[in-house]
């Protein structure tokens, strides 16, 4: 039996070696593990409520989830980058009628007296999007598979701001994708920056609550020197958009 | 120094930095009562140090039983104000005093006459010691001591006496000065030697009247008054002082403390009865119980205050709103340090009684009888209705908000508990003190259920008090505290997905409530049954992500 362990909505802990023992089908390469099998059929389910006196569920959802996403945090826990913990990002809009799940984008049509809710999604349009594929090599160093995302919404669900990174190319990649909902969901890249020297970690990231201004905090290791920093970056609207700012 | 560790309190080395940024060469210190300092090793070593590197000149003044003093003071640098010196005060000091007791006709105006041999005699009795010639002079105010009394007690001072005989004779005119009288002093000394943190005279004033079930605001007289009364009443042991600011009271507030430290070593000193005369034992025991009696009395007390001279209702009046710990002191003064302080007490007691037989069995055997059996009855009366221990947790974490953390000590079942088992097994031994024993088994429930109370309520309790007349306890239900049943809880948690091959239970799940508060989605994951898990959930850490 596998253990997994949840901590907070986005870790799950697990014993990573056991995770892959005679679980999987293994690839005819020696050491190689298929993964594939094993991130199907995860399904992110998501209720809509209502808080007033005599609160109701007015809407649920569930969504397959993709495998070729799923299996990002399974080979990141597999690696043992965190230890235990499986990096599993969950966000919900300040509207509660949009989610992320990984980095694929639900977008829930409110529901009403004559239908259900309606949920449509579209994975984020990350330039070059890392696909590490399901064959997972139990022996390799672990480096080349670590991938690292977070991200978060605007006030009002508009903006959502995500950053990503591939420990292998040491370029951390900080976007901003413009969201629309009507007459369908579209998802679009509006700003895009990238941290290309050292290590980084986004340790938060936040929205101004009203004007269209990202902070967030950035720490970079460098030929062994910490370099840490809040940077604002604002920008207005699909390409119009400064470098960060550090404060 | 402080801002960069968010502690509220300084370091003895930040202290000594402090210092010693501010001390130049020609900076003179004035230390006085060395000897009543806490920890006087301590700081007389820190002040040595910072002498080393600042040369400031520093005078200490002490009595001459510290050792610390003696050893760290170069002998050449110790100097003891010569007998005769001090006695030329004295007989200054009893001169002056004189004059005013005949002018205030508490000495007959023959005093007048006699004025210098009544000075001898005063001045042998104190043989240099200034704090006797103090004390005597005070006792002389006495209002149970007739004019010709007095002066007769004047006369009958011919050799040097010592404080024992000071306090011998203090605590007689205590002990003899009636009935009420005796119980006002008794009670004041209780609270000033006794009280975890120091009280103010207003809430001296406020407990004394709480110790009477029927007593009411009506009885209260003015403060200053009140206060004059007491110092009066406990015949010169103690003075008023302000209340350190520490202790959060904005305004400056009165407090009592005993004129000199050894008082209060006398009277603590009432709990070993060997330590004491058997003549001054006998007095002092009525007046002081020793220090588990005294505990007892302070929790009865204290109970006492929270059942019948607090609000069983929300503070403000309305379950939505609360009220400030400045409004809790000047509404209800002693329950600010009732509802804070009343386990203090019952855990003083359970941590200082390790043999059950030390409990009294002498002459302070009634007081203690009372303050137990009573306590048992407020007791009872505390758990038999919710609206008490749920005014009593508004209380405590209203009157909280002003006090640095360091002052108190959150309250715990384990303490009522605690004290319980300790009454219980006393009360098997004695048949005198009598508790139910079904007491027991309500308290275990009580204990338990405010445990749990606590570890879920502590944090947003701090932050609205009033928290607790309505949400709590449709989170947390208990027997014990109102349920004003205006909250209904229903669960959030995720529908089972019913889909072959999945697992039974959510693998994640987040929360996110819109910013206009009217909708909220809860989010699961949920993976095939292979993956077993645990969920440990901190809703602290929805922030971050």
């Amino acid at each position: 039996m596998l253990a997994f362990k949840l901590f907070s909505r986005a870790h799950i802990y697990t014993n990573g070696r056991n995770f892959g023992d005679g679980h999987y089908p293994k690839d005819t390469r020696s050491n190689a593990v298929n993964l594939r099998e094993r991130c199907q059929g995860w399904i992110a389910m998501y209720e809509l409520w209502t808080l007033e006196v005599g609160s109701k569920r007015i809407g649920k959802v569930q969504v397959a989830l993709d495998p070729k996403e799923v299996v990002i945090p399974v080979r990141d826990l597999l690696d043992g980058r965190y230890g235990r913990k499986l990096m599993f990002p969950l966000i919900i809009s300040q509207d509660a009628l949009s989610f992320v799940v990984l980095r694929t984008l639900f977008s829930l049509k409110a529901p009403t007296a004559l239908a259900e809710a309606q949920c449509q999604s579209q994975i984020l349009p990350i330039p070059s999007l890392y696909d590490p594929g399901f064959i997972w090599v139990r022996s390799a160093p672990s480096i080349q598979n670590l991938y690292y995302f977070k991200g978060v919404f605007f006030s009002t669900g508009r903006f959502l701001a995500f950053a990503e990174q591939h420990i292998l190319d040491g370029e951390l990649r900080i976007m901003v994708f413009e969201i629309s909902t009507e007459p369908r969901l579209s998802v679009g890249l509006t700003a895009l920056h990238k941290f290309k020297h050292g290590i980084y970690d986004i340790k938060f990231m936040v929205f101004h609550p009203r004007v269209t201004i990202l902070a967030f905090f950035a720490a970079s290791m460098d030929m062994g020197e910490l370099n840490s920093g809040v940077y604002l970056w604002k920008f207005q609207g699909k390409g119009c958009y400064s470098s960060p700012h550090k404060v | 120094m402080m801002g960069q560790t968010g502690q509220l309190t300084a370091s003895e080395n930040e202290l000594r930095g402090l210092l010693q940024l501010c001390l130049t060469k020609n900076s003179i210190l004035i230390l006085d009562g060395i000897d009543e300092c806490g920890d006087n090793s301590s700081l007389i070593k820190s002040l040595l140090k910072v002498s080393v590197e600042r040369a400031p000149r520093i005078l200490f003044l002490s009595r001459i039983n510290v050792p610390s003093l003696k050893r760290s003071i170069q002998a050449d640098m110790q100097m003891q104000p010569a007998k005769q010196l001090v006695t030329q005060d004295i007989c200054l000091f009893c001169d002056r005093q004189l004059d005013e007791l005949i002018e205030d006709d508490i000495l007959p105006d023959s005093a007048h006459d006699q004025k210098d041999v009544l000075v001898q005699h005063l001045v042998k009795g104190a043989d240099g010691m200034f704090l006797w010639a103090r004390l005597m002079l005070q006792y002389l105010r006495s209002p149970s001591l007739t004019p010709r009394q007095r002066l007769r007690t004047i006369k009958e001072v011919n050799f040097p006496e010592g404080l024992e005989t000071m306090y011998d004779r203090i605590l007689l005119v205590i002990h003899e000065a009636g009935a009420t009288s005796r119980s006002l002093a008794s009670k004041i000394l209780i609270y000033v030697t006794h009280s975890i943190i120091p009280m103010t005279t207003i809430q001296i004033q406020h407990a004394i009247i709480a110790e009477t079930a029927e007593g009411s605001a009506a009885d209260i007289d003015d403060i200053t008054e009140f206060e004059d009364a007491a110092i009066m009443t406990c015949a010169g042991l103690l003075e008023k002082t302000l209340v350190d600011p520490a202790l959060g009271f904005k305004e400056r507030s009165n407090s009592f403390r005993f004129v000199h430290l050894s008082i209060k070593e006398m009277l603590t000193m009432v709990a070993d009865a060997s330590l004491l005369s058997e003549d001054t034992l006998q007095k002092a025991q009525p007046i002081i119980p020793e220090f588990i009696t005294a505990n007892l009395v302070l929790a009865r007390c204290c109970l006492q205050q929270m059942i019948f001279h607090t609000p069983a209702q929300p503070l403000s009046g309305n379950i939505n709103h609360g009220v400030s710990a400045e409004y809790l002191y000047s509404n209800f003064p002693f329950t600010s340090y009732a509802a804070i302080y009343w386990m203090g007490h019952l855990k003083n007691v359970i941590s200082k009684d390790t043999s059950i037989a030390a409990a009294p069995h002498n002459s302070a055997a009634k007081i203690f009888e009372d303050a137990f059996s009573g306590l048992v009855s407020l007791l009872s009366t505390f758990l038999s209705k919710p609206e008490l221990p749920t005014a009593w947790l508004e209380c405590l974490f209203t009157a909280i908000q002003t006090l640095p953390s360091s002052m108190y000590q959150q309250p715990a079942g384990s303490i009522l508990q605690g004290w319980i088992t300790w009454a219980l097994e006393l009360s098997s031994q004695r048949k005198t003190l009598k508790i139910a024993h079904s007491i027991g088994d309500t308290a275990e429930t009580f204990s338990n259920d405010l445990d749990r109370i606590l570890e879920s309520w502590g944090d947003p309790l701090t932050k609205l008090p009033e928290t607790v007349w309505n949400e709590m306890t449709g989170f947390t239900p208990s027997q014990f505290f109102f349920s004003p049943g205006g909250t209904r809880v229903s669960s959030r948690a995720p529908e089972r997905i019913q889909v072959p091959g999945l697992s039974e239970r959510y693998l994640a799940t987040i929360t996110g409530t819109s910013s206009d508060g009217n909708l909220q989605g809860v989010l699961s994951i949920w993976s095939p049954k292979y993956v077993s898990f645990q969920i440990v959930f901190k809703s602290s850490y929805l922030h971050k992500w």
